[in-house]
């Protein structure tokens, strides 16, 4: 329970931090709501064209953004201190004062910093998947499921990356890189890839549990995708963290002290 | 003007030594891009429309376009925000060297390298998915390549002043979001804007985007002599006006600048 409350206190000091400037707060919100419905836009005057991309409408299509969008502003809300944050401190040997505190240093340093962006991308998620016309009463725990699926990915996969700097020096650039590649390529529509690359997306990189199989299992439920689905995120994320774990025992310190939350 | 060009040298060469792994990244992200695409088309394809152009023709515009893109050293618009906001740059303002042309210079360099590394390799892909190379007569190649380089001249504008702008807007960088939003959609860079709607099209056109976009990427597989002379113009009306814009506020900021911010 302490537990909960600690990471509490800290997201919410987060939440201070990056409410200190209220009109930065609040046009960052709004740009990235803006933002999101340009690139939306751009995929509705395509969908006129081409009513079905192999089968998806603009319906599905919206879905899966919305599910994308949603699941992937957990990180900047939540964790955003995991990613270049975390990279940098490691690189710079700046981690020491996070690993003395009797807390994981994952989540730690990830709630030590708010990007008030995130919720206009929650706020645009939560629009498009209601306004997909795919989400009832009767399949909402469905949605629930997906969403926490693309949370569990979306933090895996920002682990991982995270992660680098312990095996290659000089990488956050990279790794940044990385990340943004990813969730650029989960952004198109899920149906276009077929054959190995579907198996690759839906395997070894699973951003096919975001972009691919939930808009499938809209269509065509199946518990054992289902099953599959969340087991194999809850797996993904497990994997990052041991790894992160493991790369921590090669972190090596810059003796530099700073004082934080 | 020997500091400028040295400014132009040195990021060409920080782009093939420092930045390798990041570049590495740009690389592999724009096969990645191109594979997608490649994937889009042959749904579309599939779909039996007849508005798809040919896959060549598709996948080198895009290509173009993604270059253009990917080319694009974004961190620079953090970098001098930084300055701005601190007030560092008051420091620049006693150099020998013009602020707003140094910077351009070093944007122009990373271009300089980055996009025929990426040009080439885009064509070299588009070989091994389609077997067939560029879709225009490759002495034209040049032409197109030039007013490739203007396009970034006025990304390169548009990224120093977005910078520079901090000192009003205090963040900039959800302005930086709209206009990369700009450039995919209104530019074209997504997909052709012979897909969208005439109305949207004309629209399109009427912004610099739609020139620095779609109307050179356009040229790789619609060369025109004519065309070609209509896009330069275009490209170098709107670069002018960027550039007055930006003296404008650059002498704003002179006045404005407080160190430390």
């Amino acid at each position: 329970m302490d537990k909960i409350i600690y990471y509490q206190k800290l997201i919410k000091i987060g939440f201070k931090q990056a409410f200190a400037l209220k009109k930065v707060f609040i046009l960052r919100i709004l740009f990235m709501i803006l933002n999101n419905l340009m690139l939306l836009y751009a995929w509705y005057l395509m969908f006129l064209n081409f009513p079905t991309i192999h089968s998806w409408t603009f319906n599905d299509f919206m879905f899966m953004t919305g599910l994308v969008i949603l699941t992937f502003s957990v990180w900047p809300i939540f964790f955003r201190g995991i990613g270049i944050h975390l990279m940098r401190l490691i690189e710079n040997g700046e981690l020491d004062s996070f690993l003395v505190i009797p807390r994981h240093v994952l989540f730690n340093v990830g709630c030590s910093v708010c990007d008030p962006s995130g919720i206009g991308d929650f706020i645009t998620g939560v629009l498009l998947i209601f306004f997909s016309g795919l989400v009832s009463f009767s399949n909402l725990p469905l949605v629930l499921c997906f969403i926490f699926s693309g949370i569990c990915v979306f933090l895996a996969l920002n682990i991982l990356i995270s992660s680098l700097p312990f095996f290659i020096k000089n990488s956050s650039d990279i790794g940044e890189r990385i990340f943004f590649m990813f969730f650029n390529i989960a952004g198109y529509p899920g149906s276009i890839y077929g054959g190995y690359l579907k198996l690759f997306f839906c395997t070894f990189l699973p951003i096919g549990f975001i972009s691919i199989l939930p808009v499938e299992l809209m269509h065509t439920f199946s518990a054992v995708t289902l099953i599959y689905l969340i087991t194999a995120s809850v797996c993904f994320l497990s994997f990052s963290i041991f790894i992160f774990s493991y790369g921590l025992k090669r972190y090596e310190s810059g003796n530099r002290f700073n004082i934080h939350y | 003007m020997k500091p400028y060009f040295l400014a132009v040298l040195m990021n060409m060469k920080d782009q093939l030594q420092r930045e390798r792994g990041v570049f590495l990244i740009r690389i592999v992200f724009l096969c990645c891009m191109i594979l997608i695409f490649h994937k889009f088309w042959l749904v579309l394809k599939a779909g039996g429309s007849s508005a798809v152009i040919d896959p060549v023709s598709f996948l080198s515009y895009l290509t173009v376009g993604a270059g253009l893109q990917f080319s694009r050293p974004e961190g620079r618009v953090k970098e001098i925000e930084e300055e701005v906001r601190t007030g560092n740059i008051a420091y620049r303002f006693i150099r020998p060297v013009h602020f707003v042309l140094l910077n351009f210079c070093e944007c122009l360099g990373v271009y300089f390298v980055r996009l025929p590394i990426l040009f080439c390799i885009g064509m070299g892909m588009i070989y091994l998915l389609t077997g067939s190379f560029l879709p225009i007569n490759p002495i034209y190649v040049p032409i197109v390549f030039g007013l490739l380089i203007l396009s970034a001249c006025f990304a390169s504008l548009c990224m120093v002043f977005i910078g520079l702008s901090a000192l009003y807007l205090y963040d900039p960088l959800p302005f930086f979001w709209i206009v990369q939003k700009c450039e995919y959609v209104l530019g074209g860079l997504f997909f052709p804007i012979i897909f969208y709607p005439e109305w949207f099209q004309k629209i399109c056109l009427m912004t610099p985007f739609g020139w620095t976009g779609y109307g050179v990427a356009s040229l790789i597989y619609d060369f025109s002599f004519e065309k070609a002379l209509t896009v330069f113009l275009h490209l170098i009306v709107w670069n002018a006006l960027l550039a007055g814009a930006l003296i404008i506020l650059f002498k704003m900021i002179r006045k404005r600048v407080c160190v430390y911010g």
